[in-house]
């Protein structure tokens, strides 16, 4: 409702000449809202915890609300029998009605609009974290890499919107900016793969892959709106109508987006064993949920394999790293506090926490493992900068030397509950 | 990790079928978790140590201050393995070579800030009755945590008395430093314990069999900064030995921790 109520009155003060960058404005705000809410809620969240920080979301809600009705001006009232909830109903049903019979409104909306927020949901905000934890990226790059994303986005609307003010082509911009998306997609869907493999060229292709989608995605967002503000179909029913009932059924590409990556049936010819790897190598719980992928396929191979028991918590795992970057830092900061280590660690080792155990990490080397790795169990008496460095060194020997060995690092705080399972007798007569 | 952990591990799991091998930990004779460095455990425990022998150090802090008059122990004593491996030695050492002894104890670790800037000020005054000048004492930082991580409540209150600390660790870039620091690293220490962690579980060596793991010669670290704040020479083979080394402006200059090969 916030959305469409300020882009009718942007699109209502702002001049004709100048309605694109208006529509820009939005964008901005919106991304830049997305960018910085997730960094200041990360930092806010380790002061205020998750209460704090909604009971001050509420705050701002409430702010906005009064300037909107202190300070925005109104529009001339509409009769009262008109604004009743009833009237606008059936005013959108009508709008509807309308828009569907008309073929132009329809190709901008499915061809355009709809992909662009699919891609958006379905592979930006959910894909693309789960196939970033599946290669061994941890939730702070996973974070910064979404986060080119919304910089991109930022940086090509200003540009693609005084373009279209300026020249009044639409459809071109539109074009390449669906185009420019699709050829950011293949890049992404390089990441993992033979042509690239699992280093730095894989990262460089995800990095551009995710700006480039950014980018064109800032040559749709905004010119989009005067796409359809201008067509025919606005001259008949009026502007605000046509961007109103746009902005509404884009909302399909949000659903579709996720819908595409949801539940399905796993055949029969599928090795299931693939996502079955002992213990996910993912560094933050919500991450647990993604599994452990051999080889990212981009998108084709997450919407085969992905359960519904995974779906679900891949929404929440992406949730979590993407709406509430913050709950990346504080799962960070609890383990931070006592398990820590050098620079250049993560590169060859994937670093796992226990979501259920936050004084359990597990870290195993990155590429191929052996059939019989051996494990190493750490026990820490409780955090201490010598354990950092000590840990940091003993990873690499064991780098160095190329010896398939899983470590699982336990805090035990001189606790002996925590540590006595790993002395109990079993143990002791077993190897 | 520690020699909490491995004391924990020697009473609860010596005699188990899994090899265990310390790490960060305080030397196991001293603590009698061994007969002698040579022999080996016979049991599922390999060990190494953090420490240096007392005669090791002494030969530095010798070379150091040959006048040495004052030795100012600074150590927690909650932490036993602390206060019998690293302090009691060393000051038992010094006493007998008639260095006055003055003993430093942290009698609570969550208040060391507190404890260790009167423990300081009242044994720096102490250091003046027989050394005016403050030539020929020093303080002697030990392995004990509470107490190296007030490395700069310990600098403020100890007037222009050398910081030596058994941690190189505690020897870093900028004013909060200590002076020198002899003795084994972390990192080497952890280099070492890794190589006996890899050759055991390739099955190369037995862990019953395996030496305390000592480096040696221990790792020097020197900060040049608080030299010359405190108007210490430093002897030149500390600096050609030195794994750390801190230029006048704190700046990290030389950094080769491991000096150990795999064999």
């Amino acid at each position: 409702m916030l959305f469409i109520g300020i882009q009718s009155y942007i699109l209502a003060v702002a001049s004709p000449e100048k309605k694109t960058q208006a529509a820009a404005i939005i964008v901005f705000g919106f991304q830049g809202g997305m960018i910085s809410g997730m960094a200041i809620g990360s930092l806010l969240v380790s002061y205020l915890h998750p209460q704090g920080v909604f009971v001050l979301s509420g705050a701002i809600g409430l702010a906005t609300a009064l300037y909107t009705i202190l300070l925005v001006p109104g529009e001339k009232h509409p009769k009262a029998a008109d604004a009743s909830l009833g009237s606008a109903i059936g005013r959108l049903v009508r709008d509807l009605g309308q828009v569907a019979r008309s073929g132009e409104f329809l190709r901008t909306m499915f061809l355009i609009g709809v992909p662009a927020k699919a891609i958006l949901t379905g592979a930006v905000t959910f894909a693309l974290p789960l196939l970033l934890s599946g290669q061994g990226y941890r939730p702070e790059e996973v974070g910064q890499i979404i986060m080119l994303y919304g910089i991109g986005v930022v940086a090509a609307s200003g540009f693609a919107s005084r373009l279209v003010d300026k020249t009044g082509d639409t459809e071109t911009v539109l074009f390449w900016g669906a185009a420019a998306s699709g050829m950011g997609l293949v890049l992404v869907g390089l990441m993992g793969s033979a042509a690239v493999g699992t280093g730095l060229l894989s990262t460089v292709a995800v990095v551009t892959g995710v700006v480039v989608v950014g980018l064109s995605h800032g040559f749709i967002n905004a010119p989009v709106v005067t796409h359809v503000a201008h067509s025919e179909l606005a001259g008949q029913i009026g502007a605000t109508p046509v961007t109103t009932t746009y902005r509404f059924l884009e909302r399909i590409g949000h659903v579709a987006g996720l819908l595409d990556l949801g539940p399905e049936p796993t055949g029969a010819g599928l090795d299931r064993r693939r996502d079955d790897r002992a213990r996910a190598p993912l560094p933050h719980q919500q991450s647990a949920a993604a599994g452990s992928r051999g080889r990212a396929g981009g998108c084709i191979a997450m919407r085969s394999n992905i359960d519904a028991f995974r779906l679900r918590r891949g929404v929440m795992a992406c949730v979590a790293a993407l709406l509430l970057s913050g709950s990346a830092l504080a799962q960070d900061r609890a383990t931070a506090k006592w398990f820590r280590y050098g620079a250049g660690v993560d590169q060859s080792w994937h670093i796992a926490e226990d979501a259920t155990r936050p004084f359990h990490v597990t870290v195993s080397p990155k590429g191929d493992r052996s059939r019989s790795p051996k494990r190493v169990l750490v026990l820490y008496p409780r955090p201490s900068s010598a354990y950092d460095i000590a840990i940091t060194k003993i990873l690499q020997v064991f780098r160095s030397k190329t010896i398939d060995a899983e470590f699982r690092v336990i805090n035990f705080e001189m606790d002996d509950k925590r540590a006595r399972p790993f002395a109990s007798p079993r143990t002791r007569n077993s190897t | 990790m520690g020699s909490e952990s491995t004391a924990w591990l020697y009473d609860n799991y010596r005699g188990g079928a899994i090899p265990v091998v310390s790490v960060c930990s305080k030397d196991p004779v001293q603590l009698g978790q061994m007969k002698d460095y040579t022999s080996g455990s016979k049991t599922n425990f390999a060990f190494t140590s953090l420490n240096v022998p007392v005669e090791v150090q002494m030969t530095y802090v010798k070379e150091l201050s040959p006048d040495l008059k004052n030795l100012a122990v600074l150590v927690d004593t909650k932490n036993v393995s602390a206060v019998q491996t690293q302090a009691e030695p060393i000051a038992a050492y010094a006493r007998q070579r008639g260095i006055q002894v003055i003993w430093g104890g942290v009698q609570n670790p969550a208040k060391a800030r507190e404890e260790l800037g009167q423990i300081v000020r009242e044994a720096v005054q102490t250091m003046r009755k027989s050394d005016p000048d403050l030539t020929k004492s020093l303080f002697w930082v030990t392995g004990s945590t509470s107490v190296f991580l007030e490395i700069r409540t310990i600098n403020e209150n100890s007037d222009r008395v050398p910081v030596v600390s058994m941690i190189p660790e505690i020897v870093r870039a900028g004013h909060e430093t200590a002076v020198l620091g002899i003795g084994i690293s972390f990192e080497s220490n952890a280099h070492l314990a890794a190589i006996y962690g890899a050759d055991i579980l390739v099955r190369k060596v037995n862990p019953g069999d395996l030496k305390v793991g000592l480096v040696s010669p221990p790792d020097i670290a020197i900060s040049f900064l608080k030299a010359r704040e405190i108007g210490m020479k430093v002897p030149f083979n500390f600096f050609e030995t030195a794994s750390f080394v801190y230029d006048y402006d704190g700046r990290a200059v030389r950094s080769i921790a491991s000096k150990m090969s795999d064999n």
